[in-house]
């Protein structure tokens, strides 16, 4: 099909007018601005009380997030980035998910005006991966570095469209390579990909996806139309904005939301993300899975003033904490587009999951994996790549990191492929069950990679964990688990220990 | 008042086997929830038994996965009878 005749045929405005009321969408810029200048100044003691009610892990209102994004006072800050660990750890306990990206195609009918892939940047080398490049990359991602989970990546283009993305999909799932001890797999592909019709999403979730991701970049109208510049798909705000309606609708059950931080101001966009889950729960009653809050970063032939709405690092881990008490029960992703030492600062302040050993470039895993480490930025290349890595540190580093800090790093798959999705996963989420959960997966997969990839170093740091978490997991009985958890879970791991695999809770 | 008496139905099945039972939606690998019953056991769920592209899972200690999926039998038909009445 012709790139012009695709274009034409992607919209289809009936599936987000009947969600709209007046021909308005749920983002009403003036009144997001009416309650920021609202809450502008509260008592410490109104602060305090809405602190109290993210620890009940329901949603705030906007007025709340609102009075919580005008603190001035750092103490206060200080007890809000305490709050917000610790409502982690209730809802998630102690473990952070790891993941990677898999950019599959680089070509895109857009030309967002901050954006690296813009189809007017005319130096960017646009390439698709075969299947056979998928397998590749992902013998690379599953065989050697030993992920469980990824995001694929595909610019908006009918090269990529929806049954390329289920080929690639499947491509990944057939995968299996062996490792030290047991199997190399792909066990969960998440999905970040253009705005889709629900049929359209209807074979993506027959594929089997993990989470649909798609991400507004700004909430704020005119800046939305001002970087997506008019006659581009990406230009509606509308049909970016229901996605997750559509997602939901087309059966997807594990929907997530983010921004590009950088384009507006971020108060702002801390407020949209919020209606947006506001908006998700009232209609399906199903928040976001995960958010995600990216900082612009530096790429190729952007046409846009990175500096006007630039987010300092003061302001990013403010933002990341008022969003876990926000929006309590959902999963934080903080990626390597942040240098390590915001990893290391911003981690203890919410976050879920993160990515390592990521690269971004088409390609990339299998091209430069086992020749030389992507140790430095320097090392990029942006005219492969949609912006700049912060932090390309390998997976073993950040595991072993991790496990210094105190945090189990979890490969864990195991909710979508029992049913833990949806509505269920909400409600554990929300009456703290799913991170008890979280823990016994954690310490299971945990087990797997470092018997199949772990260096010596990180394996000697991994094998304190697990002692000091199987002695959390028994201290915790028969409060939360009974004695038949506790002995499955020890029969499990010794399973794996003598090779088994994906045993899970 | 269907929805009550279905859900209250299962609620009571879960309740009698101390199980936590759920139907999920076959989707690739993806199981995707669609209802479920019982109090959270935080043990390994089982697929006790399969209709088409719906699941029925089962987490618990030593239940009878044959009477489990029996009585759920007993009360899709149950309901199948109501609705013809």
């Amino acid at each position: 099909m012709k790139e012009t005749t695709w274009v034409q045929n992607v919209i289809k405005e009936a599936e987000y007018d009947h969600y709209m009321t007046g021909g308005k969408d749920f983002i009403d810029d003036d009144k997001i601005w009416e309650k920021i200048e609202k809450n502008k100044s509260s008592e410490p003691a109104r602060i305090r009380s809405i602190i109290q009610k993210s620890f009940n892990l329901e949603l705030l209102s906007p007025d709340e997030t609102a009075a919580l994004l005008n603190v001035k006072d750092p103490h206060l800050w200080d007890e809000i980035f305490d709050a917000a660990g610790k409502i982690k750890r209730k809802v998630y306990d102690n473990r952070i998910v790891t993941f990677a990206p898999l950019y599959c195609s680089n070509f895109c009918v857009n030309n967002c005006l901050y954006c690296g892939f813009r189809s007017d940047n005319k130096d960017e080398k646009r390439l698709k991966l075969t299947l056979d490049d998928v397998r590749r990359e992902t013998e690379v991602l599953a065989g050697k570095i030993g992920h469980k989970r990824l995001i694929v990546v595909y610019g908006e283009h009918p090269v990529s469209d929806v049954n390329y993305m289920a080929d690639t999909i499947r491509t990944i799932y057939d995968v299996k390579v062996k490792a030290r001890k047991g199997i190399g797999e792909i066990r969960r592909v998440n999905v970040n990909a253009a705005p889709m019709s629900v049929e359209d999403l209807r074979i993506l979730k027959d594929v089997g996806v993990g989470t649909y991701q798609v991400f507004q970049e700004t909430y704020h109208h005119k800046t939305y139309s001002e970087v997506h510049p008019k006659g581009t798909l990406k230009a509606n705000y509308q049909w970016r904005l229901y996605s997750m309606h559509r997602a939901l609708e087309a059966g997807i059950d594990d929907v997530a939301i983010g921004a590009l931080f950088g384009l507006y101001d971020w108060r702002f966009e801390v407020m949209g993300m919020l209606y947006h889950a506001i908006e998700l729960e009232k209609q399906f009653g199903i928040g976001p899975h995960t958010v995600s809050f990216p900082r612009l970063e530096e790429a190729q032939n952007v046409a846009f003033d990175t500096l006007k709405y630039k987010v300092s690092d003061e302001d990013f881990k403010k933002l990341v904490a008022v969003l876990r008490l926000s929006i309590p029960y959902t999963g934080m992703i903080l990626t390597a587009r942040e240098p390590a030492r915001v990893r290391r600062e911003t981690l203890p302040i919410g976050i879920t999951q993160t990515d390592a050993s990521t690269k971004i470039g088409i390609g990339a895993y299998s091209e430069i994996y086992g020749a030389e480490k992507m140790s430095e930025r320097a090392d990029q290349d942006l005219g492969k790549q949609q912006f700049m890595i912060g932090d390309p540190r390998d997976l073993d580093d950040v595991v072993r990191e991790l496990a210094q800090m105190g945090y189990i790093t979890s490969f864990c798959t195991a909710g979508y492929r029992c049913g833990r999705t949806g509505t269920n996963i909400m409600t554990l989420l929300k009456t703290e069950k799913e991170g008890q959960f979280c823990k016994l997966n954690a310490i299971l997969t945990f087990r797997e990679w470092l018997d199949d990839f772990a260096s010596d170093e990180t394996k000697k740091i991994g094998e304190e964990l697990i002692k000091k978490e199987m002695a959390e997991v028994k201290s915790r009985m028969p409060k939360i688990y009974s004695e038949k958890t506790v002995l499955t879970l020890e029969n499990y791991h010794e399973r794996i220990k003598n090779g088994e695999r994906d045993l899970y809770f | 008042m269907e929805k009550e008496i279905f859900t209250s139905e299962f609620e009571k099945l879960a309740n009698t086997h101390n199980v936590r039972l759920w139907v999920a939606e076959k989707l690739g690998r993806r199981w995707s929830y669609v209802m479920g019953w019982g109090n959270e056991k935080f043990l390994p769920a089982a697929l006790i038994g399969e209709i088409g592209n719906y699941g029925v899972f089962v987490e618990g200690e030593n239940y009878n996965a044959q009477e489990i999926l029996k009585n759920v039998g007993e009360i899709l038909s149950k309901f199948r009878d109501i609705q013809k009445s």
